[in-house]
């Protein structure tokens, strides 16, 4: 997994499959202050990828706070599937797919979590067909991490 | 349908009628209805019976569940401890192949192979891995061949994951030496394994249209169903424990499995060879994928 560092260290972009071979090790010695980690690039998350990241939130230091924005779909499912996978950060805008259920043409939208809470989901219309989405997961579950 | 493969079916219409019969009969298998739809205890009777020192201690358990979700799972795992459960769907069925086959797998001992499993002619493939650096090109061979078969690609990328899963697991924690100490288990995924020439992986995958199945079948017979029941009833727990800090993996290889296939399934010759299956129906939708429920079987045989 490969990450970019932009705006003076404030926000970090991470690319690639989270997997044995991720290592955060480098990015843990640069985080300071407040960090947002853009995980739109993130891709496919392996069990001991899990771990790789749950090692690295539970190694950064208490005076830093992580924001995640771009959560990736595989990305919340680990969210909802291991207790300890979020540490402290805190996600602050994740992606819901949606679903065409006229011509089944896939997108996914970003949504804003920030303030901790279950969203009411607004979807855009189909952007081949302009008919009415719906989300392609079940609510209940994929925003089980929120409240409310 | 299963009288008319040839079964011999005796139904009990209230479960609690069924303990005093297995006291005083024999069967080959147990199926039960978990809900209790009355919202009486009779299932629980039954699983209890079955439990208790007697005639109906060894016969086999089949259960079927309805309710989804990570807390009923968790109870058929850590409470129940169930080796085999189907999924009833919203229409009140169970896929009427998956019950044929694990009745027949449970009934008659043969137990290996994805081809029960699906339609005559069905499109199949296989690869033989050796090394542990092979499996990078044999989790892209699973996607390609999820995502040509018709899968939504989220649901493509869980059958690719799931092959991740699979094969690691084979590789690393299934090898294991003449006196059944594991070999590979304590190294890091990032160390290198080579298996010798007579102890090749077989990473399969097979597609009716229908349905998309995979499976990692490995030469050592070592994992054992108590095992597969403790580390997913460890990882539904949720608790501190429930990403391993030893070295080698992080224990969650079986979860991650049973999450992102629709039916998870292991057979097992002991010391001879481990067959992991992974089922998913081909959907278009993620959604339509994530909605339905579970189903699990662990399958042991002395036999071939």
């Amino acid at each position: 997994m490969d990450h970019e560092i932009k705006n003076d260290g404030t926000l970090v972009l991470l690319k690639g499959r989270l997997t044995e071979e991720s290592d955060f090790a480098p990015l843990l010695r640069q985080l300071k202050g407040t960090v947002t980690l853009n995980l739109a690039g993130m891709m496919r998350i392996n069990s001991s990828g899990v771990r790789q990241w749950v090692n690295f939130m539970r190694d950064v230091p208490a005076d830093v706070t992580v924001w995640l924005d771009k959560c990736p779909v595989a990305f919340v499912n680990q969210i909802n599937m291991i207790s300890t996978f979020l540490g402290h950060a805190v996600v602050r805008t994740m992606f819901v797919p949606c679903l065409c259920p006229k011509c089944e043409s896939s997108q996914e939208v970003e949504v804003d979590v920030s303030s901790g809470k279950r969203p009411t989901l607004a979807l855009p219309p189909c952007p081949d067909c302009g008919a009415p989405t719906e989300a392609d997961v079940l609510e209940d579950e994929y925003f089980a991490f929120l409240s409310g | 349908m299963l009288r008319s493969a040839g079964h011999d079916v005796v139904e009990m219409a209230r479960a609690q009628d069924a303990p005093a019969w297995l006291r005083m009969n024999r069967a080959n298998l147990a199926i039960i209805d978990l809900e209790d739809p009355t919202g009486g205890t009779g299932p629980q009777l039954v699983t209890r019976e079955l439990r208790r020192p007697g005639p109906a201690n060894t016969m086999p358990v089949l259960a079927l569940v309805r309710a989804r979700g990570e807390q009923r799972v968790r109870q058929i795992f850590e409470g129940e401890r169930l080796a085999n459960f189907l999924a009833v769907n919203e229409d009140d069925q169970v896929d009427p192949v998956e019950l044929a086959v694990t009745v027949a797998k449970i009934v008659s001992g043969d137990i290996f192979g994805i081809e029960r499993y699906l339609a005559p002619g069905a499109r199949q493939t296989q690869m033989n891995i050796t090394d542990s650096r092979q499996k990078a090109d044999a989790v892209e061979s699973v996607h390609t061949f999820a995502v040509e078969s018709g899968c939504h690609a989220r649901v493509a990328e869980s059958v690719a994951m799931a092959a991740d899963e699979l094969v690691t697991n084979a590789i690393y924690n299934a090898p294991v030496d003449a006196q059944g100490k594991p070999r590979f288990t304590h190294l890091a995924r990032t160390v290198p394994v080579i298996l010798s020439a007579g102890e090749v992986v077989s990473l399969r995958m097979g597609h009716d249209g229908r349905k998309v199945a995979i499976s990692v079948v490995d030469p050592f017979g070592s994992l054992s169903p108590t095992k597969v029941q403790d580390y997913l009833a460890k990882c539904f727990a949720k608790g501190e424990d429930q990403v391993d800090s030893k070295d080698g993996g992080a224990g969650l290889g079986l979860f991650q499995i049973f999450n992102m296939t629709q039916h998870f399934i292991i057979n097992i010759a002991p010391h001879r060879m481990t067959e992991a299956i992974g089922l998913l129906d081909v959907t278009r939708s993620y959604k339509q994928f994530t909605s339905k429920a579970r189903s699990f079987n662990v399958f042991v045989t002395q036999g071939g």
